[in-house]
Parts: C-alpha cells; structure tokens; sequence
C-alpha cells in the first residue's frame, strides 16, 4: 500500500476535468446493473446524479470509488486511470466517498472520527489546518468535539460524516443520499453546507434522492434509469422538464 | 441427504437376487447359527432399526437429534410396564412401547421444533439427561432400581424375529415416507422453508410427524432390546453413548440414503463387538475417530462415495452414447 | 365487488410507526398496484397480508371472513398466494416437481377449485423447455418466473406479486405487463402488486394505491396518481428550507 503525495496532480485529461467516467458497466454477479454510464464533474462543480430506486446510482458511486470490481468502462481521476485500482488506492488518491448510512465509528469520539479521516501522509501533515476548517463549516461538530459518534443526532452525523471525508483533503467528494432519514429543517441545513463546500471550489458528486434540493444546489445534473444516463443537462434545464417525472412516477 | 428427486431407480435383478439370499439367510438364521451369533444378529439389528429411525428424522430435515436414546428408552419402559404391570402380550407391550415414545415425540415437538440447528441439537440433549434423572428418582418407574424381565418371557428366537421384523419394517417404512406425500413436503421445507409455508405446507405439522414416526420406530426397537437384555433402569435406557454410536452409523454409511444405515450399524458394530471382547471402551474412541475420518473425507459417507461412483458411470455412459 | 378488504392496519415496530391506518379494497379481477418510495411501508402491507406478520391492530378480510394473523400456509390454502422479491425455488428439485409441490399442498381448504393446469402455467411463464432443469440452475430471470408459475398452482383467487419487475429486459418487461392482462381475464384472479419499476407498473394496472411513510396518501387510477402533487413530492422530494 502506498501513499501518493499528491498536492494536485500533473496531468489532466482536460485542465477543467477531475472525473471522467466513460462507457461504465457494473454488475452484482449475473446482474448486470449499469449500461454504458458516462458522465464528468469539473473542477469545483457539484454535479447532481439523480433517478429513480433502483436506478444504480449508488452502484455507479461505488464502481466510481473502487468498491466494485466487477466492471468494465473508463474511469479517469484528477488525469489517471482508476478503472482498476483497489479502492484504498482511490481513495489516498484524493477521492472521498461518504457512503450510504454515513458508516461513523460510533464508539469513537466526534474527534477521533474526524483524525481517522486523515490517514495519508499528505492529509496528516495538515491535519489540524484541515480540522479547524471542518470545525469552522461545522461548529457543532466543534461543540461535541469529545462526545461519542454514537450519540449524535442524525443530521450531526451527516456532517460528522462530511467532515470526516474532508479531513482527507479530497480532490472530489462522492455523496450518497446524505439527507436521507434526516428532518426537513436538518436537511435544509445540510444543503446550505454542500453549497459552501462547493463555493469554496470543493468537486462534488451528489446522489440524492431528494430532487429538487439536490438540483437546487447542482451546476448540473444527470438522469439515471435503470442503470442507463438518459438525460444531462444544466440543473436549471432539469428542474421544469416533464422527462424526470415520468422517469419516476412511471407516466 | 433426501434432496433430489425421486428417480426410479433401475432395479437390476442382481441387486434384488442379493437381498432375497440376505433375506433368505437372516429368517433361516436361528435354526442353524449357534446362540453367540444370533445374539450378535439380534443387536446387529437393533442397531440397524435404530440408525433407519434416526436417520428418517435427520436425514429428512436436517435437525441432529441429539437426544434421541430418550425415544429408545421410553419405549423400553413402555414396554416393560405394558408387560409387567398390565399383563399385555409381549407383541403388544412392544406397539405400547413404540406409541407411548411417539407420543412422547409429539408432545416435546412443538415446543423443541421452534428452536433451529445447533440450539436443536443441545435442547434434545437436555431433554435426554433431563428424563434420566426424572426416571432415576421416580417411583412410578421403579426409579433407579429398574425392572427386571421374569424368565418365563425369555425366548432367543422369538426376540430374534422379532427384532428382525422391526428392522425391516423400520427400513421399509422409510422407504415408504421418502416416497410419500411427507417426504415431498419434507425436501420441500429442507430447500427452503419459506417458500414451502408460503404453498400451504403445514412446516411444524410434518415436522412433528415425522419425528413421532422415528420416535415409534425407535421405541419398538427399544423394547424388543430390552425383552432380549431383560433388564432396564434409567442409566442404561437413556445412555448417550446409543445417540452417537447411531450418529456414527449413520453418518459412516450416509446421512439421508436408505442403505446408508445399514452398511454403517454393520461395520461399527462387527467392530464394536469384537474389540468389545478384549477391550470394552475401546470401541468407542474408534467411532470417535471414524467421525472424524469421515467429516474430513467422506462427508457424504459410504453411500455417498458409491452414489457419486455410479453418476461418473452414468456420466461416462452418456459421454459415449453421444459419440 | 371486493375481494379483500384491508382496514385500518397498523404495524408499531418498537416505537416506530411502519404502517398507520392504512385501509384500501382489492375488486374481484382487478390489478391494484401498491408503490411508494424507500420505506413507505409496503414490504410491511404485504407481509400482512400474506400472513407472514400480524398487525398490530386492523383487520384483513377476505371473501367476507377476517383472515388477519391466520398463518401463511393456512392463508395460501384459503386463495392468497404470494411470490416473493428474491425468488425462493427447492433448488434441488426440477421446474416441473418446484411446480409439483405446490400443487399438492394448496387444495386442502377448497373443494372443487378449478386448477389451472401445468402445461397452461409453463406456456404462460415461459418455462416449457425447462421442466427437467434443477431450479438451482436456472437464470435470474427464470426462477422469478417460477416464483410466479409455483404461485399459479395452487389455483389461487389472489395473486400477490413482489417486486416481479425488478432488473427485468424490456421484453422480460412486456411479458410481465401481459401477465397482468391475463390473470384476471383468462383466470378470474385478482392481483396486488408491489413494485418499484414504474414504468412497468403503471401500464399493467387498473388502479394504483400510495404510501408514504406508513401512511395511504393518494389512491385512485395511474394518471390521477401522477399528477398528484403529495405523490409527486413524496417521490420527487420538495423545496427544502434554507
């Protein structure tokens, strides 16, 4: 396992691009679940991934982020080709992804979570420059620095969650549906953080169920259904088009 | 184990001249082997009913029963107070012992049938030591004193039939359920219990059913043992050591195959009986070690080496066939 | 007519409220579609309804008698069948003996029920050259279609189906729109559907029923349902504060 030192990289595919997924298939054993998924995300965009249940839009984040294997297709991070890298290596690569359920170490410390997050050479170096920057987009989490992970509220998680992937000083940060199971004013919240992190030219990569908050946020925006991009376009274009009704109601 | 389905298997009269000269032989036995080998006939088949009972119930579903002695010994004393304190027909005495140990079958199932798997196995382990001790302290049943069978029931041959028609009738029905409306239901709630309940199968009904009918077997072979032996008190009817020699028997010759049973009481038994002459344990560490032998390489037992010995034939003839 | 009724269930989870005073009639021959999103509650409705759970409190009534709490398998010999999400087959056991089983253990509280016969279920699912095949080893695609075959024989009045949509082809797809046209019209059955591929399930029913988050928030016909601005929302999410 090795650590890259990356300060930013040297080559870029094209100088605006951090990702670019091209032709993505992925399977769960028989099931094959994407078809031909391409999309990117440029430097300081964040890019909303919506469709219906079942779509493969978590499939897609974790094919993205290494965790599936099982695929075949181009997957170009910050200028390199991850398509068959382990996710760890992804990972200290400068790709964060805060998976489904937030998967927080509940017995540790609101601190010690986020000090997990900084696992690379590079990330510990700036570890505390990185954590009052965390602190300071999230002062509850600054609050409850020492209380156990466990015993947060929902919507502190999440951020916990966040804060922790962005203790790795991500180059691109891969949420997937981070409002999910949290109140309405608590998600509110959360949304205004994503548009901060991405004011301060953070690339994300959004899955949310949550369409019209998450479009509300998003420079742009791809349909996935049943796991094909059926539509791309700017979040403004999305937001009045009758195409993502019928894509998940049916008709 | 009984999963598959039921192939008609191709009967080859070879095969059916083999048990009819076997059959021949153990019904002639007692007028013509002396009285050592037909005592070791008499347990030999006692083993063999055992097993097929055992196996019945395991076999079919899967749950170890590790408490079945318990089905062995009630139908010992079932027997034994039918005949001594009722005064029944010793033949009747040994059904009163196979219905009174299946009723106690029915009885411990409801409750024993909702645990799964190893909780199974450990909770009729307890069951067993549990009805020990009740029977070593309870008057009813002579408590540790036990009977004693009066020598005028004493007769070798009779027994020996006895036992005979048991075995056979234990192998026979067997057969019989494998092929029947219950095995169907059985394979069924084995592959997947779920979807079985979900088409109308009663799950702990046929479940329940089919250890009273090991139970009822298992009982009439403990009577007709204990009118051979002619005494029985708690520590002897409900020894543990029966469960896993039946264990090992079963499991050397195959879980869930019809002759498995057999080929296994034969071989262990041969081995217990002539090690038991000079060493009486010894036997015992030798099951231990041909469990063992047997998980590690054959796991499907002896019938199972020979099942998959007659698919490679079957396999090859095709092969050929198709060129 | 009605067929089944299901009233006021509720379903409490230690504390947490899955289903709350959900009440809806299933009409004789009718396809009735039950959706919502992620954790509406209908996974818990169906297993009510099948047997599988008992409420804790409301009643299911079938065919004018209170069926609610009664066992699954008693439920299936009574008319309901169910197939499940992730396809249960005896996978050692053939197409034609899965089939088998499930006629032989369904009839016993119905006298003179006409069955459906074997060769019409296998035309029906697809499965005529595949009666011999160990259901271990058939495709994804084929044991869902057994699920449903196996459901078929046991003659029941109505079908509950789960999820049959789900990873389907397009023309796996149009089967299962089709399936739903000849159920109630070739077999007088009646179906509840669950199932998250709207597409596929908006074309194949009469009527559709909503949940969302445990409660019933629109009922009527696909495009009345659509155009629901709660539906809409509850599927599509609302502006958020903030």
């Amino acid at each position: 396992m090795t650590e890259n030192e990356f300060a930013g990289s040297t080559e870029y595919v094209n100088d605006e691009t951090v990702l670019k997924v091209e032709g993505l298939n992925a399977s769960y054993g028989e099931t094959k679940i994407l078809h031909q998924v391409s999309l990117e995300v440029k430097k300081g965009e964040l890019v909303a991934l919506v469709g219906p249940n079942g779509a493969g839009k978590t499939t897609t984040l974790r094919s993205i982020s290494g965790i599936i294997r099982q695929k075949d297709g181009e997957i170009i991070f910050d200028g390199k080709k991850v398509s068959n890298l382990p996710a760890n290596t992804i990972a200290s690569m400068g790709l964060s992804l805060v998976p489904e359920g937030r998967g927080l170490f509940a017995g540790m410390s609101v601190r010690e979570n986020l000090e997990m997050g900084a696992f690379t050479k590079r990330a510990r170096s700036q570890m505390k420059r990185t954590l009052e920057e965390v602190y300071s987009l999230f002062p509850v989490l600054k609050d409850r620095a020492n209380q156990q992970a466990g015993s947060l509220s929902g919507g502190e998680q999440q951020m916990l969650a966040i804060g922790r992937a962005i203790m790795s000083r991500p180059s691109l940060l891969l949420l997937d549906e981070p409002s999910l199971g949290l109140a309405p004013i608590v998600a509110g919240k959360l949304f205004d953080t994503l548009r901060s992190l991405k004011d301060g030219k953070m690339s994300i990569l959004l899955v949310e169920q949550n369409l019209h908050a998450a479009l509300d946020i998003a420079d742009r925006a791809y349909l996935l259904e049943n796991g094909r991009i059926v539509l791309n376009g700017s979040a403004s274009e999305f937001k009045n088009n009758p195409q993502i009704r019928e894509s998940y109601l049916g008709l | 184990m009984f999963n598959g389905s039921t192939k008609k298997r191709v009967i080859k009269p070879a095969f059916i001249a083999l048990w009819l000269i076997v059959a021949i032989l153990l019904v002639a036995a007692p007028t013509f082997v002396n009285p050592a080998l037909r005592s070791f006939l008499f347990f030999l088949l006692m083993w063999i009913a055992l097993s097929q009972s055992f196996n019945l119930f395991t076999g079919l579903t899967g749950y170890v029963n590790f408490g079945f002695v318990v089905f062995y010994g009630i139908g010992g004393y079932g027997m034994t107070l039918s005949l001594l304190r009722l005064n029944l027909p010793i033949y009747l005495a040994l059904i009163v012992g196979g219905l009174v140990s299946a009723a106690f079958a029915i009885a411990v199932s409801l409750p024993a049938l909702r645990l799964r798997g190893a909780y199974f196995a450990i909770a009729m382990l307890s069951l067993a030591q549990a009805v020990f001790v009740i029977f070593d302290n309870w008057n009813f049943v002579n408590s540790a004193t036990g009977y004693t069978i009066p020598v005028q029931y004493y007769n070798p041959t009779q027994q020996y039939y006895a036992m005979l028609a048991i075995a056979a009738a234990t192998t026979i029905s067997v057969f019989l359920v494998l092929n029947s409306k219950i095995g169907l239901a059985l394979r069924a709630i084995k592959q997947n219990e779920e979807a079985a309940v979900s088409l109308g199968i009663n799950s702990t009904l046929y479940k329940s059913v089919t250890l009273a009918i090991s139970a009822f077997f298992a009982g009439l072979a403990g009577g007709a043992a204990i009118w051979g032996i002619t005494i029985i008190d708690p520590p002897s009817a409900f020894d543990t050591t029966v469960t896993l020699t039946v264990i090992s028997m079963t499991m050397l010759g195959g879980f869930g195959t019809l002759l498995g049973p057999v080929i296994g009481a034969c071989i262990l038994y041969s081995v217990e009986y002539y090690l038991g002459l000079t060493y009486p344990y010894l036997h015992l560490i030798i099951f231990g070690a041909i469990i063992i032998a047997t998980v590690l390489a054959l796991p499907q037992g002896i019938m199972g080496v020979i099942g998959s010995l007659m698919r490679k034939e079957a396999k090859q003839i095709e092969m050929k066939v198709k060129q | 007519m009605s067929i089944m009724d299901v009233i006021s269930i509720r379903k409490v989870f230690s504390g947490l409220i899955a289903l709350d005073n959900v009440s809806f009639q299933l009409n004789k021959n009718e396809v009735l579609g039950l959706i919502g999103p992620n954790g509406a509650g209908k996974t818990t409705l169906f297993n009510i309804i099948a047997g599988f759970m008992k409420p804790t409190s409301g009643k299911v009534v079938f065919e004018g008698k209170e069926i609610t709490g009664k066992p699954s398998n008693r439920i299936c010999r009574l008319g309901i069948a169910r197939t499940f999400q992730i396809p249960r087959p005896f996978g050692e056991m053939t197409v034609l003996e899965n089939i088998r089983v499930a006629r032989e253990f369904s009839h016993h509280d119905r006298k003179g029920a006409d069955s459906i016969e074997t060769e019409t279920i296998l035309e029906m699912t697809g499965l005529s050259d595949r009666i011999g095949v160990e259901a271990k080893k058939l495709t994804v695609s084929e044991k869902k279609r057994l699920e449903v075959a196996r459901a078929l024989a046991t003659t029941p009045k109505v079908l509950l189906l789960d999820e049959i949509a789900a990873g389907l082809t397009p023309k796996e797809g149009e089967w299962a729109v089709n399936l739903m046209k000849q159920l109630p019209e070739r077999f007088g059955i009646s179906v509840i559907w669950v199932e998250h591929v709207m597409r596929l399930l908006m074309k194949g029913v009469q009527r559709v029923i909503v949940l969302d988050h445990g409660v019933k928030i629109a009922e009527g016909k696909p495009e009345e349902v659509v155009n629901d601005e709660r539906v809409q929302q509850a599927y599509l999410g609302k502006k958020v504060e903030g």
